[in-house]
């Protein structure tokens, strides 16, 4: 009798044991937010200031399980960009936040929009001359392949026109056609990002440069696994609310 | 010759030798010449210091040999010597005197030629005459003086008798006065020892408050209050660490939701995360209820027993009483202890509480150090901030709480006396929910002890009695003897030797004159004619006169020494011998 219930309560601990072991990864994984931060001197300081203002909007909007990412767009050749990555641990009961959770969320906001506000220095702004919007895609998808299950959109604050010695988007005639864009799949040179849901805020959409611009990227997107719809490529959003895509456009690919 | 210059003689007349007196056995002592060979003559100086000396001589050899002295000098006693000796002496010095006289007498009658040697005297010569008289008068006064010595100490004898046969007679009558006085005591001492109480009789007493739900109540209501006062002060004095400080920090703030029931549910979420703290407290609080709960059930026993209202459990009530002094006294010190600990933590709580502000400040102060110097680092930067906002959130506790402990200083005296009067609630709950029965008793009737010291008391008191009643008896007896023994001394018995002295003075005066004169005394015709005093003759065997009383108080005394024996055989305790 002894016995048996010795056995039960072994059974009974070693459960609990591996409940808790499991129970370290959350039910709800959250989403993950890699945003691109793109304050090269082609952009004004109005610009900026809509992107600085709609990051901190996406920052207040975060919730417990959240991942950000902020990548300064890369300035090309080996220079290193500035980069933070940083999640909010995911609370045990979603459902209803402790006081420790909303703590912890509350720092994480302060310190992300902190890192925002290093990121945004315009006073760095005017040293900055290329603007390497390739380079700043590929680190984005590797930090988009670490989000394991989080759904992952990508924010892109910048205008959109790549500056770098192999492509300048500074004229119409200057943006690389599709057979570009088929070479470089060809030769697997294109970032994949397959599941993301691409935002972009700050491009230019009323000139035929941006409209030549906007649909190089469409095509750049779905040669990288995703597609950006009209709507998520616009020159400013106001509500951080409608950085997120339709269901069916994130997992679209070619 | 005694003189002014003299030690005064002892008690029996001895006068003692010493280093500055002589002992009289010297034969070159001037003093010796007074004829009785005894008394030393002194210097005056040398008299007094003499006694001084002889009484606390310093440098008296132990081992030194006690003088030769005659067997008479020690064992003059209460004899016919010590009664004579006196009149001894003061017939010495008499005689002395005279024979100082006759040589005076001679020599004066040699200067003159006196008495012609060569004719002859019909009548007796005048200086013999007058040195005969005085003989006569002088051997008539010692033979007066010695009866008369001897029929007063005989009479003073008999008078000490009959007060010695008094103080017999009332030491025996108190004796048989005690032995009556202890019969009765004793007599009442069995009454009291086959004393009974009636049966159904309880000794004890039974809870005031009978509900045992209500006095668990009560003390829990105590408990808690108590704790509830005392467990912010151990909160304070016990901090938790960081990681601690910061989970009840969010758990405060979590619930603030649940409105209405935030303050006891932060009050709960406190007293789990300062789990340290919350031991002690409950811990000392807990020790106090319980010290003033026993505190109070030792007084009801202390005040409600009493050895005269319950006589025959005096004994189990004494014990018990003795018990539950020693759990008050011990319950008191420990409340005591226990608020005094209390009131000397609070005092500087507000000053623990402030140091670790000024501590916190200092984190602070350098957290924010490091976020400057963390400046756009971007790695850098975010852990710099969390350790300000960390350090900002532990310092803004720390000063809630020295606030609090300012308070808490504040308001120490008043803390103390709701913690006293707490005790006293926990005391008073013990008090009433005490409840005992002391009815298997095996004590004795209150009155026993008192009459058994009497008993005691007439016990010493009867061999006292009987102590000095043989005392006085045999002091008695031997006066009785000695009456009888001074009766039959005839001391006038050496009469004839007294007589042969005084028939020297007239030879000596003869023997003066021709010695002056130059010539043989036998060659003085004068001095041709018998010179031989007529004394009186003297009856040696002549008794004394025997005390009128004294056949009268040899009868009371054995009449007396036959009730003593009477009496003693059963007035004197066991333990005294009974008989004399």
């Amino acid at each position: 009798m002894v016995k048996r219930s010795l056995l039960v309560l072994a059974s009974a601990l070693v459960v609990a044991a591996c409940d808790s072991a499991v129970g370290g990864e959350s039910p709800n994984p959250g989403r993950a937010y890699i945003v691109g931060i793109d304050i090269s001197g082609s952009r004004t300081a109005n610009e900026l200031d809509e992107s600085k203002k709609l990051l901190d909007g996406l920052i207040d909007r975060l919730q417990p399980g959240d991942h950000l990412t902020l990548i300064e767009v890369y300035q090309g050749g080996r220079e290193p960009a500035k980069q933070w990555s940083d999640s909010i641990r995911s609370p045990k009961n979603p459902k209803q936040l402790t006081g420790s959770d909303e703590r912890r969320l509350e720092d994480f906001k302060d310190i992300a929009r902190m890192q925002a506000s290093i990121l945004f220095d315009s006073a760095r702004a005017h040293t900055i001359l290329k603007t390497d919007i390739f380079g700043t895609l590929a680190r984005a998808a590797d930090y988009a392949r670490a989000s394991r299950n989080r759904s992952t959109t990508l924010l892109l604050l910048s205008d959109m026109m790549n500056e770098t010695p192999d492509v300048t988007m500074t004229s119409a005639d200057e943006i690389p056609g599709e057979s570009w864009i088929r070479r470089l799949a060809t030769a697997k040179r294109i970032p994949q990002l397959r599941g993301v849901c691409v935002v972009v805020a700050g491009a230019d959409v009323s000139t035929a440069r941006g409209a030549a611009i906007r649909d190089f990227w469409s095509k750049y997107f779905q040669a990288a696994g995703t597609t950006i719809s009209a709507d998520n490529y616009r020159n400013m959003i106001s509500d951080p609310s409608e950085i997120s895509c339709p269901a069916s456009t994130a997992s679209t690919g070619p | 010759m005694a003189n002014t210059f003299s030690p005064p003689p002892t008690a029996n007349g001895q006068v003692n030798g010493s280093r500055f007196g002589r002992n009289g056995t010297s034969d070159h002592s001037i003093a010796s010449l007074n004829g009785n060979g005894k008394a030393p003559v002194r210097p005056a100086w040398v008299g007094r210091l003499g006694q001084y000396w002889d009484r606390y001589a310093p440098f008296r050899n132990p081992f030194a040999k006690k003088p030769d002295l005659p067997d008479d000098d020690f064992d003059a006693g209460n004899g016919v010597h010590a009664i004579t000796k006196k009149t001894d002496y003061w017939f010495n010095r008499e005689l002395y005197q005279l024979e100082e006289e006759a040589k005076k007498l001679a020599t004066d009658w040699a200067e003159k030629g006196l008495p012609r040697h060569d004719v002859a005297r019909t009548s007796v010569l005048e200086p013999e005459q007058v040195l005969g008289m005085k003989c006569l008068e002088l051997f008539r006064q010692w033979h007066r003086r010695v009866r008369v010595k001897m029929q007063d100490h005989i009479q003073a004898a008999s008078a000490t008798l009959n007060k010695l046969i008094g103080e017999s007679r009332a030491e025996v009558n108190a004796l048989d006065a005690t032995a009556n006085e202890r019969k009765h005591t004793r007599t009442q001492i069995e009454s009291y020892q086959q004393f009974k109480e009636p049966d159904g009789v309880r000794v004890g007493y039974d809870r005031i408050l009978k509900n045992s739900w209500g006095f668990w109540i009560f003390a829990a209501i105590v408990t808690i209050a108590e704790f509830t006062a005392n467990f912010p002060v151990f909160r304070l004095l016990l901090p938790m660490n960081s990681t601690l400080v910061t989970l009840a920090s969010t758990l405060g703030e979590a619930a603030e939701s649940h409105t209405w029931l935030a303050g006891p549910l932060v009050l709960l979420q406190d007293i789990l995360l300062h789990f340290e703290a919350f031991l002690v407290a409950l811990i000392a609080v807990v020790i106090l209820v319980f010290l003033g709960k026993t505190a109070g059930a030792s007084a009801r026993a202390i005040v409600s027993f009493s050895e005269s209202e319950a006589p025959m459990a005096a004994t189990t009530i004494r014990a018990h009483r003795r018990q539950h002094t020693f759990v008050f006294v011990a319950g008191l010190l420990g409340i005591a202890s226990v608020l005094t600990f209390m009131y000397f933590a609070r005092a500087q709580i507000a000053e623990t509480a402030q140091s670790r502000v000024r501590s916190d400040s200092v984190s602070l102060r350098q957290a924010l150090f490091d976020q400057q110097a963390a400046g756009t680092d971007l790695a850098k930067a975010p852990a710099a901030t969390q350790r300000v906002k960390d350090a900002t959130r532990t310092l803004q506790q720390h000063l809630d709480d020295a606030a609090y402990a300012e308070t808490v200083q504040r308001i120490n005296y008043a803390i103390v006396w709701l913690n006293i009067g707490l005790v006293l609630a926990a005391m008073t709950l013990g008090f009433v929910y005490k409840r005992e029965d002391l009815t298997d008793r095996q004590g004795e009737h209150p009155s026993l002890k008192p009459l058994r010291k009497r008993l005691l008391a007439l016990e010493r008191e009867a061999l006292g009695h009987a102590h000095a009643a043989r005392i006085a008896m045999s002091n008695a007896v031997t006066e009785a003897g000695r009456i009888n023994h001074l009766l039959e001394s005839h001391p006038v018995r050496d009469w004839q030797a007294k007589q042969d002295r005084l028939q020297g003075v007239i030879p000596l005066f003869r023997g003066e004159n021709a010695r002056v004169r130059g010539l043989d005394p036998m060659n003085v015709i004068a001095f041709s004619q018998p010179g031989t005093i007529v004394f009186p003759q003297v009856n040696e065997n002549e008794e004394l006169r025997r005390p009128t009383e004294l056949d009268q108080l040899l009868r009371e005394l054995s009449e007396v020494e036959a009730e003593f024996a009477r009496v003693s055989a059963y007035a004197v305790p066991t333990s005294a011998p009974s008989s004399t």
